[in-house]
């Protein structure tokens, strides 16, 4: 059986947390900085409110660093970031006073009395604000990001057939909800 | 309107919505560039598992040659019917004997010698302390650069189980097994058993049965940088002490594993939440496994559950759940029944990024647990009834001859064996490292600091008594 050694006695031996996580911190704050931007466009592409957008970023770099033993290759950092950004995101979404709403009557208002770019901006953002936290996620990643079926699925840890099944349902109810838009317009 | 129509008019919306250009707000570059100096790193994984490092590190990794390796490894089933539920003989705890100015010993994990990896983590080593004592090791030696971690007392105090490979969390391991040492009263150690876990798992962390006859611990084979990864294929092993034989069970993303008080049954909390239907066995859920008979029950079907802790008397399991991983004020603290005849809220409606979840005293009557103040780092450390009548919120932590200038907040508490102390391990923004610190409940007894410098990430610490103590 193998026995234990000498007996250490801390007080004599340097202590090596700090240099350790001045390492851990420098490679961390690198990182952070290359992909702060691209990390907050994608968080107001979900969000679209620019304070929202601001504290689930930070919140997903707070997450990052606290998991940051889990990051094996800091060349795959953007997609593991991603991931934890996309479920903060989805996780405001959730939240209580951000569920889903009703929204013919924004609808009929948005496009009853305008014309133009403003309101067709109002109609979609009405109507991806209506759509499921998962099926905001995927339309954004979709069509803000211009990622593939495949790349959604690998970043978000789910098949690609769920990502299909998701983008399908929700371009279904965003095309009702357009539709519905304009042909209120339509009949005023 | 086509679909084409409609496609083209989503990416015209987003490239309105989101400019190109737009770039993050000044004091969000401020703020997130201040987070290594103000955030302690603590993977929510590891703190919520008292018994596990299961989502911690590696992943995706192979255990066939681990298994085919003769080790006497036997499949069972990941989940029989459910049968009636077992007999819980009632085990009162016993007496403490530990003088009540040193509530016994306490190992701990520190960082070693070892050159830092690329990311600048290190190897660690295994401490044992006591109250007013200095810190020794007493398990490897520096010769080694082992990584050695979750140190976890037998029942009796005569052995320390701990986890160890070769590597870093950065660097990758090799070679992972559970380790298993001969105590004696001077503090040192001898291996007596090895249970060899293989491919490139972390090192484990365990849990003892009450009787100490048999101990139990994650193996995980899903990724954690790909944390909504389906589980199938992450294990739980529970091996006899005596001849080193392992039962695995299958299928199992476990969180946290707890013995009953008489040591028949395993209660292992599998899971985390976001289930997708069919892909993904992260349900949190709570399942009681009886090693005698191989049967395997659920008792809290999936609902987020994450951590739980035995009533000393094994007729009830307090448990902790919630929606999110806990940043969100959604967790809550519920104690159930084991024979299912009813369950009970005693907390909602806060959020707990730091803890282990509940623990209940040794004495029975009070369970230990911590929530967010609002939604900030620092947590409140409460004590609630078993019966969720009463509940006090415990003052923040001060030092004697401290004024409150210092904010000591708490990581994760745990009791003493003798159910008089509470032990934290606590943080301060922007110091490295955490510091162990037992507060007495006497009132008018001070706090006094055991240790500092331990590791911040990882179970760092387990509460016992050497035999001769």
């Amino acid at each position: 059986m193998k026995q234990s050694s000498e007996v250490v006695v801390l007080a004599d031996r340097p202590s090596l947390v700090a240099g350790e996580e001045t390492g851990r911190a420098a490679a961390f704050t690198r990182l952070a900085d290359e992909h702060l931007d691209r990390a907050y466009r994608l968080a107001r592409a979900i969000l679209r409110e620019p304070a929202e957008a601001e504290d689930a970023t930070h919140d997903a770099f707070v997450q990052a660093w606290r998991r940051w033993e889990t990051l094996r290759d800091p060349a795959r950092f953007e997609p593991w970031f991603d991931r934890i950004l996309v479920n903060t995101c989805r996780d405001r979404l959730r939240a209580p006073g951000r569920q889903a709403t009703d929204i013919s009557a924004e609808v009929a208002l948005a496009t009853g009395d305008h014309a133009g770019r403003t309101e067709d901006r109002a109609v979609l953002g009405n109507a991806i604000a209506a759509l499921s936290p998962d099926h905001q996620v995927v339309v954004a990643l979709r069509f803000y990001r211009d990622m593939t079926i495949d790349d959604i699925a690998n970043r978000l840890g789910i098949p690609s057939g769920t990502v299909q099944s998701r983008l399908h349902y929700a371009l279904k109810r965003l095309h009702e909800a357009i539709d519905a838009g304009d042909s209120k317009g339509t009949q005023r | 309107m086509t679909d084409r129509e409609l496609e083209a008019r989503l990416e015209a919306f987003y490239r309105t919505e989101v400019g190109e250009g737009e770039t993050s707000p000044l004091v969000l570059r401020r703020d997130v560039a201040a987070i290594p100096r103000t955030i302690p790193q603590r993977p929510r994984w590891f703190g919520r598992s008292r018994g596990l490092t299961l989502l911690a590190a590696a992943a995706l990794l192979l255990i066939g040659g681990a298994m085919g390796a003769g080790s006497g490894l036997v499949k069972v089933p990941s989940l029989v019917p459910p049968v009636p539920a077992p007999t819980n003989p009632v085990a009162s705890p016993s007496p403490s004997s530990v003088r009540p100015a040193a509530n016994g010993w306490i190992a701990f994990t520190r960082s070693g010698s070892g050159a830092p990896g690329p990311n600048g983590w290190v190897e660690r080593d295994i401490y044992l302390v006591r109250e007013g004592g200095v810190a020794r090791r007493i398990v490897g030696s520096d010769a080694e650069i082992l990584d050695q971690i979750c140190p976890v007392f037998s029942p009796d105090g005569r052995r320390l189980a701990h986890g160890e490979a070769d590597g870093t969390v950065d660097r990758g391991y090799q070679g992972a097994a559970l380790v298993i040492s001969d105590i004696v009263a001077d503090g040192n150690a001898s291996e007596s058993r090895r249970i060899d876990v293989g491919g490139t798992h972390p090192p484990p962390c365990a849990a003892w049965s009450a009787d100490g006859r048999r101990i139990a611990f994650g193996v995980p084979l899903t990724d954690p940088g790909n944390p909504d990864r389906p589980a199938a294929g992450s294990e739980v092993w529970v091996a006899s002490v005596a001849d080193g034989h392992v039962d695995v069970l299958s299928d199992l993303l476990a969180t946290d594993l707890e013995w009953s008080p008489d040591g028949s049954l395993l209660a292992i909390a599998s899971g985390q939440t976001d289930l997708v239907p069919g892909q993904s066995l992260r349900d949190g859920s709570i399942r009681l496994y009886d090693a005698d008979s191989g049967d395997m029950r659920i008792l809290v079907g999936p609902s987020g559950v994450s951590s739980m802790t035995w009533s000393p008397d094994g007729s009830r399991i307090a448990y902790q759940r919630g929606s999110s991983d806990g940043g969100a004020m959604d967790q809550e603290i519920r104690v159930i029944q084991v024979d299912g005849s009813g369950e009970y809220l005693i907390d909602r409606g806060f959020g707990a990024i730091y803890g282990v979840g509940p623990v209940w005293s040794p004495t029975g009557d009070r369970i230990v647990y911590q929530k967010m103040k609002g939604g900030t780092e620092a947590h409140y450390v409460l004590l609630a009834t078993p019966d969720g009548a009463s509940k006090v919120v415990l003052p923040d932590l001060r030092l004697p001859g401290e004024d409150g200038s210092v904010d000591r907040r708490p990581d994760s508490v745990t009791w003493s064996p003798d159910g008089k102390e509470l032990l934290y391990s606590v943080w301060v923004s922007g110091r490295t490292g955490r510091a162990l610190i037992s507060r007495p409940l006497d009132a008018g007894a001070d706090p006094v600091v055991i240790q500092e410098g331990i590791d911040p990430s990882g179970e760092n610490r387990s509460w016992g008594r050497l035999p001769d103590d």
